[in-house]
């Protein structure tokens, strides 16, 4: 059953209750504010917290970065072997946010973020970028409990 | 074997495959892996990719037992960890207090050296260490090293057992086995040590700032730490028992020790400490006091500092590896006595790095690593080179230095047939800053054989950049270069490296060596 509920807010929620599989969080969302409320309202000292930062998708819904469209079926698959309580959040990046050199995913302290996709455990220093993101064996790494 | 992991939480269940099977084994055995590395260090890691990338199937066995005082740390041994990377970035730290108070007489209005943040300074080194953990995960698994956070420990001389954190074990068959474990600090026997103390496993990550220190050992580890926490403006005290830098040129070790003194590094020589009390905890982000007694001159004496270092020695982790199990053999010291080969008297198992007799070295530890792993899995006859190895310590004067020191160089080929270059220098950044208690201590020194052309066997450097001035004159004395060809040698002007190609003054001459501008 996959239950989507819509909030007062901009930022979507997406529960996928997949049976033989753990529960885990999946939030979308579109630009730099929205990802900074979805990290506030998410994180807590019990949730492990993911961040995938990706090229937003067209009407077809098809990804403008073509490393994003390779990374995205192996990080699917790969979410399905997160540990207990993890939260993963999606963050769309359009096209000409991402080409402006001083945008806001660039010049956080915290994200620093150089490329996309990148792939961040959040609170840690463990991240995927790029051609990385796409290798099945990395994203378990990054995913598997310490 | 099939591991199954399973999670009682959720109705799952997660396979764990063992290695693929596919890959081709280097030499016609029946042991899962072609080598097996104990230890994720400079030495263990170097060992291992190279041995992948030559087409050997390779495992690594990583794990570190906290501290007493709980520290642990990710993958890449002492080095990245809690040795010469967070060690040159604290000392860099301090050397900016230094030359911010310099910066003044060079026209920068108000850089007076302000309040250092601790924290902030932990925070950006422990980010960059675990940025680099993480770089050493992706790196094993793209050189397809398979890498087993577990302690290992040797069943016999083919198979390794693993214990991960959580005690679970795992037995592992390898052809070739190479040990590179490292070391870890040693505590003294006496009350308190453990229980209060730290060593330099802690410093680099201690949560709060140390407070007034007391580092206890004449090591270049308590040297050099004892020298970045003065400079970055905590109340700093030296403890030794005797000579500084045992196993150092001494002239030099007596000059480093003199400049330490005179920029307000206490010293308390010769003690010793007895015992270690505390008089109020660690609390609120604050540092505990702890009463240190100790003996000096035959007198019972204390003291109150916030943190006490030791760095008294270290002793390599050889005893835990079960090497009894296998007959191998090792001195008291945690030593392990190997050929030229690296190879133990257990024929299929070697050791490298901190655990053999040979200078405790990263980047020594890389190359036999390397070297090894040529010579086991492909066509090369290269042994590593133990003679000439250039070093650096890093005290706020940084001393560097490349062969023989002058009491070895003696030793070896009699005094008569020593010849000692030497000269003091002031290199020209240094010249406009305002006169202080830092001046008079640049030293250059060349030990050469008379017998052999004037051979230099020796260089010796004390001054700012030592390791960016030696490390390149290393090369020089691999080669056997003499006094003339240094001095044919052209020096790069204005610099402190040049003063290695204008060396005129001998010891043996009696003439005083005043500084030579640049």
């Amino acid at each position: 059953a996959v239950v989507s509920t819509q909030s007062t807010g901009n930022v979507k929620l997406f529960i996928e209750n997949q049976p033989m599989a753990n529960v885990v969080k999946r939030v979308t969302v579109n630009g730099f504010t929205e990802y900074l409320r979805a990290v506030e309202e998410y994180s807590n000292s019990s949730l492990h917290m993911f961040a995938l930062f990706t090229g937003a998708l067209d009407e077809q819904g098809k990804s403008w970065c073509p490393d994003c469209v390779r990374a995205d079926p192996v990080i699917e698959e790969a979410t399905k072997s997160l540990p207990e309580c993890s939260c993963l959040i999606t963050a769309y990046i359009d096209r000409p946010t991402w080409k402006d050199m001083n945008n806001n995913f660039r010049k956080s302290t915290d994200l620093q973020l150089k490329c996309i996709p990148t792939l961040i455990k959040l609170g840690t220093e463990k991240r995927l970028q790029e051609k990385e993101c796409a290798k099945k064996a990395l994203v378990s790494m990054l995913f598997e409990e310490e | 074997v099939r591991e199954a992991v399973v999670s009682t939480q959720s109705t799952g269940f997660r396979v764990q495959a063992p290695p693929e099977e596919t890959s081709q084994k280097k030499d016609d055995h029946s042991y899962t892996f072609d080598l097996a590395v104990v230890g994720g260090g400079s030495g263990g890691l170097a060992c291992a990719k190279e041995a992948a990338k030559l087409g050997a199937k390779v495992c690594v066995f990583d794990f570190v037992h906290p501290s007493p005082y709980k520290t642990t740390w990710g993958l890449g041994g002492t080095c990245l960890n809690v040795g010469c990377i967070p060690k040159k970035l604290m000392h860099t730290a301090s050397i900016y207090g230094e030359l911010m108070e310099d910066a003044a007489s060079f026209g920068w209005d108000d850089a007076a050296k302000n309040d250092h943040s601790w924290s902030s300074m932990v925070g950006s080194v422990q980010g960059h260490i675990k940025k680099q953990n993480w770089s050493l995960r992706i790196d094993l698994q793209e050189k397809d090293v398979t890498y087993y956070n577990e302690y290992a420990a040797f069943v016999d001389s083919h198979t390794l057992k693993g214990v991960n954190k959580r005690g679970k074990e795992r037995e592992v068959t390898a052809n070739k086995i190479v040990l590179a474990m490292g070391g870890r600090p040693n505590y003294p026997d006496i009350p308190g040590a453990s229980e209060y103390a730290i060593t330099s496993d802690d410093i680099f990550s201690l949560k709060y700032n140390p407070g007034k220190t007391l580092c206890v050992g004449a090591s270049y580890i308590s040297l050099e730490c004892a020298g970045f926490l003065h400079g970055l403006g905590i109340d700093t005290t030296v403890m030794v028992r005797s000579i500084l830098l045992r196993g150092f040129d001494e002239d030099c070790a007596q000059k480093i020790g003199e400049y330490m003194e005179a920029i307000g590094v206490k010293f308390l020589r010769p003690a010793t400490p007895t015992k270690i009390e505390c008089v109020k905890e660690a609390a609120d982000g604050n540092p505990p006091e702890l009463k240190v007694t100790f003996l000096q001159d035959g007198v019972e004496k204390s003291e109150t500092y916030n943190t006490v270092l030791f760095a008294i020695g270290r002793t390599p982790l050889t005893s835990k590896v079960n090497p009894d199990s296998i007959g191998l053999k090792y001195e008291s010291n945690g030593k392990v006595p190997v050929n030229e080969a690296e190879q133990t008297n257990v024929e299929n198992v070697y050791a490298l790095g901190d655990i053999i007799k040979a200078p405790e070295l990263t980047p020594l530890a890389i190359q036999s690593g390397r070297l090894l792993a040529r010579r086991l899995f492909g066509e090369s006859k290269l042994l590593t080179d133990y003679q000439n190895v250039p070093t650096t310590v890093f005290t706020p004067i940084e001393y560097g230095c490349c062969g023989l020191s002058e009491e070895a160089a003696i030793a070896k080929y009699g005094a008569e047939n020593i010849e000692v270059y030497h000269t003091k220098h002031t290199p020209t950044e240094q010249v406009v800053r305002e006169p202080s208690e830092r001046d008079g201590f640049n030293y250059a020194k060349m030990v050469c054989v008379k017998s052999e052309n004037e051979k230099v066997v020796g260089l010796h450097y004390l001054g700012p950049h030592a390791g960016e001035v030696i490390g390149g004159f290393a090369l020089g004395l691999t080669m056997g270069a003499t006094k003339s060809d240094f001095d044919r040698l052209v020096g790069i002007h204005p610099t402190s490296s040049e003063v290695f190609t204008t060396l005129k003054i001998t010891k043996s001459s009696g003439e005083s060596i005043e500084d030579e501008d640049c």
